[in-house]
C-alpha cells in the first residue's frame, strides 16, 4: 500500500509539468466554422429532401395526367399507333420510375441524421 | 453548466457549442496526444470528436457527465485513427525486470525544461494504452472508476495497465538518463 502511494506521489510529481494544451491557436475558430458548415449541410440536405418529395409528387401527378390523356385519345388517329404499341410500355415505364424514385426517397428521408 | 449549454445547442444556438470547445479542448488534446503521440494527428482527432459530439448531442441522455461521454468519443477516435495508421504498439509486456522508484533519480542538475523533455520522450516511447493510462490517472487525476467509465476497460485492466505503464516509464527514463550521462561524460 505504502509502496503504491510512493509510486503515485512520484508519478504525480514527475508528470505534473507534462500536461499538454492545444497548441493551435486557431483551433476553436476552425472547429466552429466546421460545425457551422456541417449544420448548414445537414439543413440543406433536409431542404433538398423536401423539394425532392414535392417534385416526385408533381411528377407522379403529371404521369397520371399523361396516361389519362393518352387513354382519352386511344381510338383517335394519329395516336392509334401509341395506343396500340406504346401504351403498355409507357405505363410500365411510369410504374417502374415511381417505384424506384419512391424507394430512394424513402431511404434518404428515413436515414439517420448522423449519416446525412 | 454543461446541461444548460446542451439545451441551448439543441434549441438551435450553434454558437453555444463553443463553450464545450473552450472548456474541454485542452484535456481532449492531452488524451488524444497520449495515444497518437503526434500533435497534428491529435488535433485532427479532437476536431473529429467534437463534430461527432455535435451531431450526436441529441442522443446524449445525461446518464454520465458530458465530459465523460465526450472523452470516450475522443479516445475511441484516437484508437481508431491509430489502428488505421497501423501504428498500434503491442501492450504485451516483454520487460520483466522490475524497477523501483528508489532506483531512478532525475538529476537535479537537469533544468526543468530538460526534465520535461526526457519525460515527454519516455511517454513517446511507451505504448499508447500505457501512456493513456498514465495521462488519465496522474495528469488528469481521474479515479480508476472514471477511467473505466471513459475507456470501457475493466477495473483490473486499468490497474494492470497502470502497473505496466509505471514499469515502462521507469525503464524508459533509466535508459534515457543513462544514455544522457554517457553522452555528457
Amino acid at each position: 500500500m505504502e509502496k503504491n502511494n510512493n509510486h503515485d506521489s512520484f508519478f504525480r510529481e514527475l508528470l505534473s509539468d507534462s500536461n499538454k494544451e492545444m497548441p493551435f491557436s486557431d483551433f476553436e475558430d476552425d472547429l466552429m466554422t466546421e460545425i457551422w458548415l456541417d449544420h448548414e449541410k445537414k439543413y440543406s440536405v433536409r431542404k433538398n429532401i423536401k423539394l425532392s418529395w414535392l417534385f416526385f409528387i408533381l411528377g407522379m401527378l403529371s404521369g397520371i395526367a399523361i396516361v389519362v390523356t393518352l387513354s382519352f385519345y386511344r381510338d383517335n388517329q394519329p395516336l392509334a399507333f401509341i395506343s396500340d404499341n406504346l401504351f403498355p410500355g409507357v405505363i410500365i415505364f411510369i410504374c417502374l420510375t415511381i417505384i424506384l424514385f419512391a424507394e430512394k426517397l424513402v431511404k434518404i428521408s428515413f436515414r439517420r441524421d448522423n449519416q446525412l | 453548466m454543461d446541461e444548460l449549454y446542451i439545451r441551448k445547442v439543441l434549441d438551435g444556438d450553434i454558437d453555444a457549442f463553443r463553450y464545450f470547445v473552450h472548456q474541454y479542448k485542452d484535456k481532449a488534446y492531452n488524451l488524444a496526444f497520449s495515444v497518437l503521440k503526434n500533435e497534428f494527428d491529435a488535433r485532427d482527432v479532437v476536431q473529429e470528436a467534437y463534430i461527432i459530439a455535435f451531431r450526436k448531442l441529441g442522443k446524449f441522455r445525461g446518464k454520465s457527465k458530458f465530459s465523460t461521454w465526450f472523452f470516450r468519443i475522443v479516445i475511441n477516435e484516437a484508437l481508431k485513427s491509430l489502428k488505421v495508421a497501423g501504428k498500434e504498439k503491442s501492450i504485451a509486456d516483454t520487460r520483466t525486470e522490475s524497477v523501483d522508484p528508489g532506483h531512478i533519480r532525475i538529476d537535479d542538475t537537469l533544468s526543468r525544461d530538460q526534465q520535461k523533455y526526457y519525460i515527454d520522450l519516455a511517454m513517446q516511447n511507451i505504448s499508447s494504452n500505457e501512456a493513456l493510462a498514465l495521462t488519465m490517472f496522474y495528469m488528469e487525476e481521474y479515479s480508476i472508476e472514471e477511467i473505466r467509465e471513459i475507456t470501457g476497460w475493466t477495473e483490473s485492466n486499468v490497474k494492470v495497465l497502470l502497473h505496466r505503464a509505471r514499469k515502462s516509464m521507469y525503464q524508459e527514463l533509466n535508459l534515457l538518463l543513462s544514455t544522457e550521462k554517457k553522452t555528457l561524460y
